[in-house]
């Protein structure tokens, strides 16, 4: 089994066994290429942070062990997700996104999805931590066309 | 404070997300009000791809060589899942237009409304009279029903309980009865539905039954010289209202190019007034009375009271919303 070490932006190395990499499409695409036997390639992974690339691994890791069962995966994914601020979420969105982890990505969208179901425009403005670039008029208007979910006095 | 990561997300991604919200039309609406960026991919892309799977004959119809339906792809989908409510479909207007001085209108409804919020006193019309005095007890049932209700109350609060409208509400503490509790529990509880069904009716709301507008029903409202027009209705029998008075079936629909329709030639032709029931798909503050236009079916005919069987109300980008009655016994 060969071993590879990705590197953050923040020049951490972490090790990783082929098994584990390659539910990244892209590295598994760049190890085809690549396709030596080294075990000295360093993978740059320069749009990634230290902290969000030891989750991911972290997240490769229980996706590989055999040892699981599908409930006990799930369960262990629930507390993962529960445990990660917005902020620790969306970052592991955009580096799912980029090296193309799909369940990850999937499943840290599913996470913002639950976070934002139900709730009120503003109540999503302050979970998201968004400003509203409306104009007043736009807003207005946006918030007639729509206020049949809204308090229903502004409708 | 500068913006999260989470507005650097590209389209792509938020889009992944707001398909996972896709279920309950209602998220997609609130998100549209968060920012021009979820409005711009709500509107242009959500509702879009929605239409599309839900309604694909429509939006063949409606949106020709891939254009824009009129009133945007908000309004289509909306049309598609969103009840006008008994104000947008003109339930609620004057009966005076009718010419005939109803005894009970939807006016007096209103009224009702606004009597019930404080106590309910007014039990003439009801059957159960005594049932009603026990809603006299304005200590109890006020401070209870306002436990009771604070949540669901925010969610639909209405301009009828506004005080000035209030001011016509007899003296509650008059012939007050004393009940025992059981009773007035039940009771309770059977005001309490009716009043959350009423203020829930009267706004645009999610609509029950099918998601589904098909030109079959259409045809059937229109008189036969329109039937050239292509009048898209929700299944019969659409949003159905319980109210006092009769029952409301509630539709919503929309004109294929209305502009060269014949039911637009006639009411262009015969100048007829707006009337001051705005859209509830779209941003046309007023609408044209198919009923007064004479261009649904006459078999519809009116009730004993004045009040029409069928009533309907098209605005300038051809959307419809209306409601049937049940048809009267006798003719």
């Amino acid at each position: 089994m060969r071993t590879f070490q990705l590197k953050s932006s923040d020049n951490k190395i972490f090790k990783v066994s082929e098994e584990i990499a390659i539910q990244s499409a892209v590295i598994k695409n760049f190890l085809e290429d690549f396709g030596s036997d080294s075990d000295e390639i360093v993978i740059p992974l320069p749009n990634v942070r230290g902290r969000i690339l030891e989750m991911m691994i972290e997240w490769m890791v229980k996706h590989v062990d055999e040892e699981l069962t599908k409930e006990e995966v799930e369960d262990w994914e629930n507390k993962f997700m529960n445990d990660l601020n917005m902020e620790v979420t969306t970052e592991l969105v955009m580096a799912a996104n980029y090296l193309e982890v799909i369940g990850l990505l999937h499943r840290t969208c599913q996470s913002i999805a639950d976070h934002i179901s139900g709730k009120s425009p503003e109540e999503i403005r302050r979970i998201l931590n968004i400003t509203s670039d409306f104009t007043p008029e736009e807003e207005a208007e946006i918030r007639r066309q729509n206020g049949w979910v809204l308090n229903p006095s502004t409708n | 404070m500068a913006d999260s990561a989470f507005s650097s997300l590209p389209d792509d991604i938020l889009l992944n997300i707001f398909f996972k919200l896709e279920d309950d039309p209602r998220y997609w609406a609130r998100l549209a009000c968060v920012s021009t960026k979820f409005s711009s991919i709500i509107r242009n892309i959500c509702w879009k791809n929605k239409c599309s799977k839900a309604i694909p004959s429509l939006v063949a119809d409606l949106a020709v060589g891939g254009s824009i339906p009129p009133g945007g792809w908000a309004s289509l989908h909306k049309l598609a899942v969103c009840c006008p409510g008994l104000i947008h479909s003109g339930v609620l207007l004057e009966n005076s237009d009718f010419g005939l001085g109803r005894e009970l209108g939807p006016d007096e409804n209103y009224m009702k409304l606004v009597a019930s919020h404080l106590s309910v006193t007014e039990t003439k019309s009801k059957s159960s009279t005594a049932l009603f005095e026990v809603n006299s007890d304005l200590s109890a049932s006020a401070s209870a029903s306002d436990c009771a209700w604070s949540l669901y109350d925010d969610l639909y609060l209405d301009t009828v309980y506004n005080d000035s409208e209030a001011s016509d509400v007899p003296d509650p503490q008059i012939g007050v009865t004393k009940v025992e509790k059981g009773v007035f529990m039940v009771d309770r509880e059977f005001y309490l539905s009716e009043r959350r069904r009423i203020s829930r009716s009267m706004k645009s709301h999610l609509a029950s039954g099918v998601w589904n507008l098909s030109r079959e029903e259409g045809n059937k409202l229109l008189r036969s010289r329109f039937r050239g027009d292509s009048l898209y209705i929700c299944d019969w029998p659409g949003c159905v209202h319980i109210e006092e008075k009769r029952n409301y079936m509630i539709f919503r629909g929309v004109f294929k190019n209305f502009k060269g329709s014949h039911v637009w030639r006639t009411i262009r032709d015969g100048n007829r007034n707006k009337i001051d029931v705005n859209c509830a798909f779209c941003s046309c503050n007023e609408t044209w009375d198919l009923h007064s236009a004479f261009c649904l079916r006459r078999v519809f005919g009116y009730h004993d009271d004045g009040e029409p069987v069928v009533r309907a109300y098209v605005c300038e980008n051809g959307h419809v919303s209306g409601a049937w009655t049940d048809l009267p016994l006798y003719t």
